[in-house]
């Protein structure tokens, strides 16, 4: 009984070994040291008899006579054969009871340590494909993080680059509107500018101060009247009449007094230059020419 | 002797005979080279043949056959034809499990001469395994000689509780060729 002990006790050792998942190998299991002469003389007997019983059945199979298939009716005649082994194997294996051991120590150790190598050897094999399987599985996990963490930082660039275009599309949207607007003014100043210089020259070459027309005109008629309010020149007038219709938009009436010469303004009037108020004579307007 | 017959001598210890049977000799030769390599628990005898019979003079000399591989080159119409004129020298007892037919050269359609179909129904009508491979590789090769091994192995009796004649059944229940027809 104390063998069959030993044997229980490195199985028991094996499978903890194994379950505990080590790194390491199984240790050997011992082979078992020569039988004793009685148990391999059992075991011959053991097997002469059954190979008698081979020859038996052997001399018994001669006996039957050969079969050819002709190719046309082949499938048939296999069919029925293969009915009639598959039911006489089957009749055996109902019949058949399990053949036992012989009932010897030192052989059923030999056989117990043959099947625990076995075992053993199945089993590191299968650790070792589950070793590399795991291996290779942490390799791709790690490849795969590794991937991962490169498409994160895509994003994140990709997202900051994203924000830095957006930012940069508004202010550039922006500060180009204003950088437009205000050349156009710059543009429009200058153009004003030139406008009025022009204006201005037109005026002063064919429109002088009335003063000196005045006192032409007194020398040519010879009156001597009071002297007369400051005479404003043509410039002027209309320099007042822009201003009012521009600033007071409301109300761009400008009342006439001594200091507009009146030839001037009677030539704005028939030129349609300027308006007179509908219900007060005495106040004209610049034609709305802008509207 | 001119029919092959499963059962007609005393099996030797240990040992399991496997018989080619093929026009082809590179794939007889690269299949035997490729199953002599796989270890194994057992003695692998491999004869070669072009045809059956098998010449009558050494007869006595040859163990017993455990399983009879027929090859067919489906790219050549002899070897299919051989084959065919091989199978009456063939005792029937051997189609309960112990015949495999091994179909080479099926990967490129152009080439083929005889179809695939007309080998599926021949490996139908005598119920035995049909194999197919192209022998093109090394792999391929070591897979089919991987095969062949195990097959050998049951179809030699060495496989405790397991017949050829089971394994032929089961083989041919899984993959039943004439349903893909």
């Amino acid at each position: 009984m104390d063998k069959q002990d030993e044997l229980l006790r490195e199985a028991e050792k094996l499978a903890k070994h194994m379950s505990l998942y080590q790194h390491d190998i199984a240790p050997d299991i011992t082979p078992h040291a020569r039988c004793s002469v009685d148990a391999v003389e059992e075991l011959l007997d053991e097997c002469d008899k059954k190979w008698k019983q081979m020859e038996e059945f052997q001399n018994r199979l001669t006996l039957l006579g050969t079969e050819t298939l002709s190719e046309s009716d082949a499938q048939l005649t296999l069919l029925m054969m293969q009915v009639k082994a598959l039911t006489a194997e089957c009749n055996q294996w109902q019949k058949r009871s399990p053949e036992l051991l012989p009932d010897n120590q030192e052989i059923l150790l030999a056989m117990g340590k043959e099947e625990l190598q076995k075992v053993d050897h199945e089993l590191e094999m299968m650790l070792s494909c589950v070793q590399s399987k795991n291996r290779k599985l942490k390799e791709d996990l790690q490849r795969e993080q590794k991937w991962l963490e490169e498409q994160e930082q895509l994003v994140k660039a990709l997202t900051a680059r994203q924000e830095e275009l957006r930012n940069l599309v508004v202010e550039t949207s922006e500060t180009r509107i204003i950088e437009e607007l205000s050349n156009r003014i710059v543009k429009i100043r200058e153009y004003e500018k030139e406008l009025l210089e022009a204006l201005g020259e037109f005026l002063e070459e064919h429109f002088p101060p009335p003063e000196e027309q005045r006192s032409t005109n007194k020398k040519k008629k010879g009156l001597s009247t009071e002297p007369p309010a400051q005479l404003i020149t043509l410039h002027e007038i209309l320099e007042i009449l822009i201003d009012k219709l521009m600033s007071t938009p409301h109300q761009p009436y400008l009342t006439i007094d001594d200091s507009h010469w009146p030839p001037y303004i009677e030539m704005l009037l028939r030129y349609g230059i300027a308006l007179r108020h509908p219900e007060d004579p005495s106040k004209i307007r610049l034609e709305a020419f802008h509207q | 002797m001119s029919v092959l017959k499963p059962f007609d001598k005393m099996p030797v210890l240990n040992m399991a005979t496997v018989l080619f049977v093929g026009t082809e000799e590179s794939h007889k030769e690269q299949l035997a080279e490729a199953m002599l390599k796989e270890s194994k628990t057992f003695d692998v005898k491999i004869h070669l043949a072009k045809s059956l019979p098998l010449p009558a003079e050494n007869d006595n000399l040859r163990p017993r056959i455990d399983l009879i591989v027929f090859l067919i080159n489906l790219q050549s119409q002899l070897s299919y034809a051989t084959v065919i004129s091989s199978l009456s020298r063939v005792d029937a007892n051997f189609f309960l499990g112990k015949v495999c037919f091994l179909a080479t050269g099926g990967g490129q359609m152009k080439h083929t001469i005889v179809e695939m179909s007309t080998v599926k129904k021949l490996a139908d009508s005598y119920l035995s395994i049909l194999l197919f491979s192209e022998l093109n590789s090394e792999r391929d090769c070591c897979h089919t000689a991987q095969r062949l091994l195990q097959m050998l192995r049951i179809c030699a009796g060495h496989v405790p509780g397991v017949s050829a004649l089971y394994l032929g059944s089961m083989m041919r229940l899984t993959s039943p060729t004439s349903e893909a027809m």
